[in-house]
This record gives C-alpha cells, sequence and structure tokens, in this order.
C-alpha cells in the first residue's frame, strides 16, 4: 500500500447572510454567482475532499445573520430509525452514494435555514459563533476517533459579507483556541478583504486568498483548498499577504493602529476614559492630559 | 515446530495493490475499466497524493495542459515526487501525451476516466445498481448481523485451508482458487490438498488483506477461465463503495455477474437470504475493499494470549476453534482445558 495517510476532517463554514447575497448591485452584475450556484460549486469541492482518501471526514456550517446551523451532517432525532437513514440513500445517477447524500442534505437544511428566517435583525453574519461551532465538532470527531488513528482538521471559511468590528472579541478567542487546538483556519473571500480572517489564517497557518474572478471559484478550491496540510509545503500556492492586524477598539468596535490600554486587563480604547469599562478599574492621572501622551502605546504587535 | 521461519522469508508473499495489480493488466482491459464510475473512485484513491492534486487541478480542464506548466505547479524541490506521479498517471493511462497547438508537449486527460470520474463525482450517467422494487419489507438485515455472517463464512475458507473441514465445506471453483494459487496444493498420492508455505503467510495477514490477496487470486484463475474480467472487477469496486446495512436489487445482472455474485456470498463478501432472492446486502469485508487494506479492524475484537516456553512448550488463550487448528499445524495438541467461566 502507499504510505500511510492519515484521515483530514474538513469543516467548510459558508456565509449565507441573505442581505448580501440578496444585495442589489450584486444582482445587476452579471458576471456574479447566486448563492445556490456558489454553494453547488461548494458541495463538489466537498465531495472532492471525501474522493481523496476514505478516512477523510467532513461537515458543513451555514452562517446566517440570525443564526449557525450544521447543513451537515444533519440533526438527526435520536429515536430515528436507521433504517430510515439508509433508505434516504437513494442514487439515481452515477454518482457514488455517499456524495449525494451530501449534496441532498446540505440543500434540504439550507432551503430551511432560510426559508425560517425570513426576517434579519441585523446584517452581520454570525462568523465567529460558526466557528465555535466547528471547533466544538472538530474536538467531539478527535475524541472519538479510535486508537492509532489519527485525524487533522482544519476549517475553510468562505466568507462574502463584510467583517463586523462587533465580533472581534469572539473571533480572536475562537482564533487562539484553533491554536492551540492545532486546527488551521483557511479563509476564501468572496468580495471584500476581512482584516480578522487574515489574522486568523495567520494565526493558525492556514492560507488566505481573496478570489479575483468569483466564476472561478471551483477551481480556486480544488489547487488551493484541496491539497491536504501535509501536501501544502510542496506545492507552489498563492503568495501570503500583508496582514493587517488593526485591533478594535472595545468602545465603539472601531479598527485603529493606535489608541489606550488598560494596563490591568488590556482592554483596548480609541480614546481616553478615566475608568476602564471592561474591569472598572479607576486610573490615577493627576496631571494633565499632557503626560496622558505617554500611555498612548503602538498596537503594533497586536492585542 | 518443525516449519523454519527462514523458508518463509525467502519467498515472501507477494500482496499487490491495486496499483501494483492494475499495472499488470493490459492496456485495452485498463481502458475497459475505466467505463465505470466505480473503478474511477478506486483508481483515483489509489493514485499518490500529489497525481490525485494533478487529476483534480484539470478535470475541469477540456483541453490539453502544457507539460511545463504541471510541473512548475510543484516547488523545485519536490520534483522528485512529480516525476513519480507523472510516471504513474502515465503507467496507468490515466493521462497521456498530447502536443499542444503550439507544438509544446502536453498532458491530456483520459476522455473515458475524466467522464466517469466526473460522474462519479457530480453526478449524470446510469445508476450502478437496480433498486429492489418493494425495499426493506422485513427482513432487513442489521450490521451486527452482517458482520457476523461475513466472519463466519470467511473463517470456513480459513477452516479449509488449515483443513480442518473436508472437502465438502467449500465449493469447487473456491477450492480451486486455493490451490491454483498455490496457498494449498495436493501431495501425490493423496486427494485432499494441503496447506503451503505461501498459505501460512496468507493465514498471518490481516482480514482485509487477506480478501483482497484472495480476490485477486479468484480473479486470475477466472481470467484463466475465460469470463468477464472488466465485469467482476468492476462490481467489485462497485460494492467497495456501496452502503454497509443497505439492500441492492440484482436485477440486470448477467448470467456470469450473477455467478461471480454467488461466489462472493459463499466468500461472506455478501449476503443473500436466498439465491433468487433478487437483492444482496454487501458486507464490511467487500466495502471499502479496494481501499481497505489499512482500514477495516475486522479483528480488533477478537481477543486471545498465547505463551511460548523455552522449552518449546505453547500456551494458548483463545476460544476460536481456527487458531486451535492453525496452533495445532505445527504443535501437537496435549491438552485441552475449558476455561472456568
Amino acid at each position: 500500500m502507499t504510505t500511510e495517510e492519515e484521515g483530514c476532517l474538513l469543516v467548510v463554514v459558508i456565509d449565507v447572510n441573505p442581505v448580501w447575497w440578496g444585495s442589489s448591485p450584486r444582482k445587476k452584475d452579471k458576471a456574479s454567482l447566486t448563492l445556490p450556484q456558489c454553494v453547488d460549486q461548494i458541495l463538489v469541492f466537498v465531495n472532492a475532499h471525501l474522493m481523496t482518501s476514505p478516512q477523510n471526514k467532513t461537515a458543513v456550517i451555514g452562517s446566517h445573520a440570525n443564526e449557525s446551523r450544521f447543513l451537515f451532517p444533519r440533526k438527526t432525532t435520536s429515536h430515528e430509525d436507521q433504517k430510515d437513514v439508509l433508505s434516504q440513500i437513494i442514487s439515481l445517477d452515477g454518482k457514488y452514494e455517499q456524495f449525494t447524500k451530501v449534496q441532498t442534505d446540505v440543500m434540504e437544511e439550507l432551503k430551511d435555514l432560510i426559508s425560517s428566517n425570513t426576517v434579519v435583525s441585523h446584517t452581520d453574519t454570525l462568523l465567529s459563533g460558526s466557528l465555535a461551532m466547528a471547533l466544538c465538532y472538530i474536538h467531539k470527531m478527535e475524541k472519538e476517533t479510535g486508537v492509532g488513528e489519527k485525524l487533522r482538521s482544519r476549517i475553510l471559511v468562505i466568507k462574502a459579507a463584510e467583517d463586523s468590528a462587533s465580533q472581534y472579541m469572539n473571533f480572536m478567542n475562537v482564533t487562539f483556541t484553533a491554536q492551540k487546538q492545532n486546527v488551521t483556519i483557511d479563509a476564501c473571500i468572496l468580495s471584500k478583504d476581512s482584516g480578522l480572517l487574515q489574522q486568523a489564517c495567520d494565526i493558525t497557518g492556514g492560507i488566505y486568498l481573496k478570489i479575483p474572478e468569483i466564476e472561478g471559484l471551483l477551481q480556486y478550491l480544488l489547487w488551493v483548498y484541496l491539497p491536504p496540510l501535509s501536501q501544502r509545503s510542496n506545492l507552489i500556492l498563492p503568495p501570503p499577504i500583508q496582514v493587517d492586524y488593526r485591533a478594535a477598539c472595545f468602545c465603539h468596535r472601531m479598527l485603529i493602529s493606535v489608541g489606550y490600554v488598560c494596563s490591568v486587563c488590556l482592554s483596548i480604547f480609541c480614546a481616553f476614559s478615566p475608568i476602564c469599562s471592561t474591569c472598572h478599574t479607576a486610573f490615577k492621572i493627576k496631571a494633565a492630559p499632557l503626560k496622558l501622551k505617554k500611555k498612548k502605546k503602538m498596537l503594533a504587535s497586536g492585542v | 515446530m518443525a516449519v523454519s521461519m527462514s523458508s518463509y522469508s525467502r519467498n515472501k508473499l507477494d500482496c499487490k495493490d491495486l496499483h501494483g495489480y492494475l499495472r499488470t493488466l493490459p492496456a485495452g482491459i485498463l481502458d475497459k475499466l475505466y467505463n465505470h464510475p466505480a473503478t474511477c473512485l478506486a483508481v483515483f484513491r489509489e493514485l499518490p497524493q500529489l497525481a490525485r492534486h494533478y487529476v483534480m487541478r484539470v478535470l475541469f480542464i477540456d483541453q490539453p495542459v502544457a507539460q511545463a506548466g504541471v510541473s512548475s505547479w510543484v516547488k523545485a524541490s519536490h520534483q522528485s515526487q512529480h516525476h513519480d506521479a507523472v510516471g504513474t498517471l502515465s503507467g496507468l493511462r490515466v493521462w497521456h501525451d498530447t502536443p499542444l497547438p503550439g507544438g509544446l508537449p502536453g498532458w491530456q486527460l483520459n476522455r473515458i476516466f475524466r467522464e466517469n470520474l466526473k460522474v462519479a463525482l457530480i453526478g449524470g450517467g446510469k445508476p450502478w445498481s437496480s433498486t429492489p422494487e418493494n425495499p426493506a419489507e422485513g427482513n432487513v438485515r442489521d450490521v451486527a448481523f452482517l458482520d457476523n455472517y461475513a466472519k463466519e463464512r470467511w473463517e470456513c475458507i480459513l477452516h479449509f485451508l488449515v483443513g480442518s473441514r473436508g472437502p465438502e465445506a467449500l465449493s469447487r471453483d473456491i477450492a480451486l482458487v486455493l490451490t491454483n494459487s498455490g496457498l494449498m496444493k495436493i501431495p501425490e498420492g493423496a486427494t485432499l490438498p494441503v496447506i503451503t508455505p505461501a498459505g501460512f503467510q496468507f493465514l498471518l495477514l490481516d482480514t482485509s488483506s487477506q480478501v483482497w490477496y484472495f480476490m485477486l487470486q479468484y480473479l486470475e484463475t477466472s481470467e484463466a477461465r475465460d469470463t468477464n474480467l472488466v465485469n467482476q472487477l468492476s462490481f467489485l469496486f462497485q460494492l467497495s463503495f456501496s452502503t454497509l446495512g443497505k439492500d441492492y436489487g440484482s436485477e440486470g445482472m448477467s448470467e456470469s455477474q450473477l455467478q461471480f455474485l454467488q461466489h462472493l456470498r459463499e466468500l461472506g463478501l455478501v449476503f443473500q437470504r436466498k439465491r433468487k432472492s433478487g437483492r444482496y446486502f454487501p458486507t464490511r469485508l467487500a466495502i471499502n475493499l479496494a481501499s481497505g487494506l489499512r482500514n477495516v479492524n475486522f479483528d480488533a475484537q477478537r481477543e486471545g494470549f498465547i505463551v511460548i516456553e523455552t522449552n518449546y512448550r505453547v500456551y494458548a488463550y483463545t476460544d476460536s476453534d481456527l487458531q486451535i487448528e492453525i496452533l495445532g499445524l505445527f504443535c501437537q495438541l496435549l491438552y485441552r482445558f475449558v476455561f472456568p467461566w
């Protein structure tokens, strides 16, 4: 047999934010993909991942503005008969049954996700929540692997809508957890660059790529994100980008490069305040704001 | 223990992997094999990692790609891997040399392979097998039952191999495979076959390797019998990609395929309630067969201990008749005790 290969668990987080996918300038642009077309391409990629090795596993998470949900594997009620699960696997054409199952499951769950969330309360994608779900799932799967088996895990984020600075804290926490758990986060950006994901990819050693042409999504996915982690060092892949390491302030959630940092809890503020809003430390400042300038710190090295 | 260990190491049992086996097939048969999506899937999974990457990158590109371009996908320090991958792909006729319009050398994916791999991945084409008309009416077999059945059937073969069952335990065809493959031979003047050194090595393999080795031998024997190798191999791959615990219909299968199905049934690779029941359940032995040399832990739950003293006494703790028989081949059985619980 060929060399021992370890399985790879790939969790794909798809941004299905209805505000972005349905936005009017996108509709006029003929070159852009609709959400179903995009999901189709992603599913081919997911199945290609499963096709590569029998040990490979996958999960797909839909990240909506209202909730995050597993699109695959689907939630099964514990009482559901095994018979029912098996009878769901029906092949109508020459496709491998397991691939058909992934496809139908994701499509049905996605339809349900979108149709049950017709009213959107806020416009941001709940990306950090989805990533946290992905990490929990990875943790569970790693615990379930048998003795002697290894599972390398990675997360691929397919991001459409813009960053939301309000999720900065949660997002960074998720990123550092991923780093600690040895999970690589890759990001595939469909529209605007995302500072948060740039940092996440850089910290966890993943690949960040903003796709120049969205119609070629599948080809990019197959090229950059399909090869297993062990293979990446041998291939010529897009060069790493300059990472935007600005942090978001805790008071207005704005990205800043220079700001104030609480000396006790390291919270970041864009404007000076005598009491830290996070840990309620009162700063003893006797002199006029002239001395304050010394408190100013460069945040070039991040948080 | 009369058998000396040195005779084992000299002629090691040549258990080829799928790739090694396919390389021995003539080009015409390879092309025909690629006519089934399951074969393409199995072949694809057996390719070296880099080769799989190449196939995926060109799968959706219809024109040939420049050879110089392909080699620039890999860092210069890993060109040896690149040559391996290219060699494998050409060797298996997955892609072939085609000049580009400008006259530069290029690679073009085998058309049949591309179409069928695409079918396996994104759909289209015909279903692999017919779905039974009245699915699951009462006699659904659960996974535990199938596992048990497969184990029982396969142990039957091993029992035959170690000579603990009479010649009527197996059908003539299967017994013929064992003798033709050199796992057993009929000594001069005797009527019953006995195990050979190769057969011993066979016993030491894990179950999934045994099944794979045996199936290769079976196909070679059947090749001599001049039945349709391509059909049987495709069917085997199709089984290998089926779902455990699900039943499949055998309608529309040709006479020789049905015959093959009966042999698989005897080996425990598929379960059929009755010969004419029109549907079959693949068992764990068949599933992932093509890629399964490394990941089916069928024997994991089988427990046993063995102690060998320097005075050549052997103590074995086991409840498996088969293991006792195997020990009996090179030990003299003096006592056998029932365990107190």
